[in-house]
């Protein structure tokens, strides 16, 4: 099949929210794509305008392969597109003859959408590392403007207020009717984003206080008051990970101490071994 | 004018020496006196002729670089190669030393840079980039590092970051094969400030991972810039510690002279911003020095003002002053490009405040701390103080009935494990200065002294140069 028609088709099942059908037809798609030396834009194929057209059609289509792959919750592909599509958004070639305003030209567009979902999906994996390079590139770039752009203000915000330990907001952000949100696809993240904030809060917890009355253990962690005290538990044991919490008359109590008994022999055996190390640089200057 | 002639001819006699005796402390002495050749060049006002001057005498008519030179230098006219034809017969019979040949480049690239014909001097690169190929010779490394230095600044200056990554990469290969140490490191540090200025901070920590650097034997100023973009890189990456450590390095092995302040000026503001975002407030001495220092140009004083401002702030824990610090200074740190980093410090400002707090009061409702540190409301602040628990910023515990939060008692410190991991710390520090002070320590080969009798007298007159232009290292790179 030639390349319009698979596009064509590509097209309709995104439309259509055919996602399944979308990652089929993504492949074959490609290996046309590379066959006209469009899935990499180099400063070769970007000299006319013919060709830029050409190529911003293949971003178009990679850009629906990985919100499809987004969509049907395949994130390692999500990743892999993203990849991809990331020599497009630096091409300056590309990005500026778009529009009509040469400078942040990005501003609340396709792109930055995607970015933004990506930087979500850096959050939701806990990778604040290479969250903030990505961050680096974006503050820095001429094309986006990151406290303008609705799409982007959202994942720098659940950021920084999960920094601050401001779980309040962050909930508050997540829940947010759908419609309140800048796109459908955040929805997509929401409930990692809540595992991952009630593991946050759960540390802070079993640190700050000796011991919680259950009850006011579920508002903290933004589990409704209805439910009954051992799905609870469960919840808090499987999904959370804690260990040490010990439910009795209604309270809970952190254990934590343990961990530090374990810590004190570690720390003569650092002694011990620093100790040895010494010995050892000092033998050789004598 | 023909002083300089004569200045630039004598370097090339210490070339020679270089070139026979393979010791590349004749090249260190050669570019200590590039700096001041360079400025005099420039003041002579004809730099280019001097320079036609020196390739007409040196070059013989068949070389195959001859004809690159002149079309940048001009002065091909036959009448002048008529005046020299008496050096030039003089000349040709010798084979023309790679050394010399390559410096000459060097100089006319130099020139170039300093008359500012930059279009020139990028296509003149190129041929020079031809030309490094065809030598391999351990006396070259550092003419060879120079000149690639000056080929990413001309890069640099045109803006064009990208066409010079493959050159560089290959350069770096085969200095890598070759143990040129000395190119190596320095074709690192530009590889990295090209990642950094385009911030292609991935691929710039892929560079740092995947390549050794030659710490011990490269030249100190090109480790102290390696360390200052580590440190960069790490701060980037929220490594905080490493990123400290790094840093420092850096600013302790920076020649400390007035060529490069600007270095130390930029390496210290990483530093102050490095220490804040990991709790700690630079000493108010980091500010004053830097402002001593130059007490000539209160440029330097004034350029340090908004990180001064930044640390009052964070270290009043005042969220307040702290928004409007960054927003009266936001372009100084975006071109300072520290920007992003000083974003972050949002979450230090609330964590000082809160620590402040809690070294105050024993006991305090989560109501006054709320509006202390002017939060949004009751709730925030309870999980704001507990993530500070959390991460050890304050000992204290929350009562969550009574909606307080109680400070533990303080500790004894000397308690604690942390005189003993700061004491380690000192002593690694020490036994390391002291094993790398013997490593890179020169003993006198068992040659030097029985058989180059006759070379000893002049060997101890150059020695106290040597030693002299190795201390001093080149700084001329850090005029730019």
């Amino acid at each position: 099949m030639s390349l319009q028609k698979l596009t064509a088709e590509l097209y309709q099942s995104f439309e259509s929210k055919n996602y399944e059908q979308c990652q089929k037809l993504l492949p074959p798609i490609k290996i046309e794509l590379i066959k006209h030396n469009l899935l990499v834009p180099t400063t070769l194929n970007t000299a006319t305008t013919d060709q830029l057209n050409d190529l911003k059609i293949a971003q178009k289509i990679l850009e629906i392969g990985a919100l499809s792959s987004l969509l049907s919750n395949s994130y390692q592909s999500f990743e892999n597109y993203f990849a991809q599509l990331k020599p497009f958004y630096e091409s300056i070639k590309l990005t500026t003859s778009s529009s009509t305003t040469t400078k942040k030209s990005l501003l609340n567009s396709e792109t930055t959408k995607i970015v933004s979902l990506y930087l979500l999906y850096l959050l939701s994996q806990g990778s604040i590392s290479k969250f903030h390079i990505e961050l680096e590139t974006i503050y820095n770039s001429s094309q986006f403007d990151a406290e303008k752009d609705k799409y982007l203000q959202f994942p720098i915000n659940l950021e920084r207020n999960l920094m601050e330990g401001n779980y309040i907001k962050i909930w508050k952000l997540l829940n947010e009717s759908d419609s309140k949100l800048p796109c459908q696809e955040y929805t997509h993240f929401t409930s990692t984003l809540i595992t991952a904030l009630r593991f946050e809060i759960s540390k802070s917890l079993e640190r700050t206080y000796d011991f919680l009355p259950i009850n006011n253990c579920k508002s903290l962690l933004y589990f409704p008051q209805e439910q009954s005290d051992q799905v609870f538990e469960k919840i808090l044991k499987e999904e959370l990970e804690v260990e040490n919490w010990e439910f009795l008359d209604g309270k809970i109590y952190f254990n934590v101490k343990d961990v530090e008994s374990l810590e004190g022999e570690k720390n003569s055996t650092t002694i011990i071994n620093n100790v040895l190390s010494y010995a050892g640089e000092i033998e050789s200057i004598v | 004018m023909s002083e300089l002639v004569n200045e630039i001819d004598q370097s090339f006699v210490l070339l020679g020496k270089a070139s026979v005796n393979f010791d590349n402390r004749y090249v260190s002495k050669v570019f200590r006196e590039l700096g001041p050749l360079r400025r005099n060049l420039v003041k002579s006002g004809k730099p280019l002729e001097v320079l036609s001057t020196v390739v007409n005498k040196t070059y013989p008519e068949s070389h195959p670089n001859v004809g690159a030179l002149r079309q940048i230098v001009g002065g091909s006219s036959t009448i002048e190669s008529d005046s020299m034809e008496i050096d030039n017969t003089e000349t040709s019979d010798a084979e023309i030393l790679p050394e010399i040949d390559l410096y000459v480049h060097l100089l006319v690239q130099v020139v170039l840079l300093d008359l500012g014909e930059l279009e020139k001097l990028d296509s003149f690169n190129n041929t020079i980039i031809d030309i490094l190929q065809n030598y391999n010779k351990r006396s070259l490394d550092f003419i060879q590092a120079k000149i690639w230095f000056y080929i990413a600044r001309t890069k640099e200056l045109i803006g064009d970051f990208l066409t010079i990554r493959p050159a560089l990469l290959n350069a770096l290969r085969t200095s890598t094969l070759r143990h040129d140490d000395e190119t190596t490191g320095s074709v690192i540090t530009f590889l990295l400030r090209n990642y950094l200025l385009t911030h292609d901070i991935n691929q710039a920590s892929n560079l740092v991972e995947k390549t050794v650097f030659p710490e011990h034997s490269a030249g100190n100023a090109i480790v102290a810039r390696y360390y200052y973009y580590v440190a960069k890189i790490h701060a980037i990456q929220l490594d905080y510690s490493s990123a400290h450590e790094c840093c420092i390095t850096s600013i302790r092995k920076c020649p400390q002279t007035q060529l490069a302040s600007g270095f130390i000026k930029s390496s210290s503001k990483l530093n102050i911003v490095i220490e804040l975002l990991m709790g700690d407030v630079p000493e108010l001495k980091v500010f004053k020095n830097n402002a001593n220092d130059a007490t000539a140009s209160n440029e330097v004083a004034s350029s340090f003002l908004p990180y001064f401002e930044v640390t009052r702030a964070v270290k009043l824990g005042d969220l307040k002053l702290f928004s409007e610090v960054l927003k009266k200074y936001e372009d100084v740190f975006k071109k300072d490009d520290y920007y992003t980093l000083i974003l972050r410090l949002r979450q230090n400002v609330i964590k000082t405040g809160i620590r402040i707090i809690s070294l105050s009061y024993a006991k305090i409702s989560l109501k006054d701390i709320c509006i202390k540190l002017h939060l949004d409301s009751e709730e925030s602040t309870e999980y704001i103080v507990s993530k500070a628990i959390r991460d050890g910023v304050i000992e204290a515990s929350i009562n969550h009935e009574h909606g307080y939060m109680q400070s533990k008692e303080l500790l004894d410190i000397y308690s604690t494990k942390l005189p003993q991991s700061e004491f380690n710390q000192r002593i690694k520090f020490c036994l390391s200065l002291r094993s790398d002070s013997v490593k890179s320590m020169r003993y006198p080969s068992i040659n030097d002294g029985k058989g180059d009798v006759k070379n000893g007298l002049e060997g101890k007159d150059d020695e106290f140069d040597l030693l002299k232009a190795i201390e001093e290292g080149d700084l001329d790179d850090f005029i730019d």
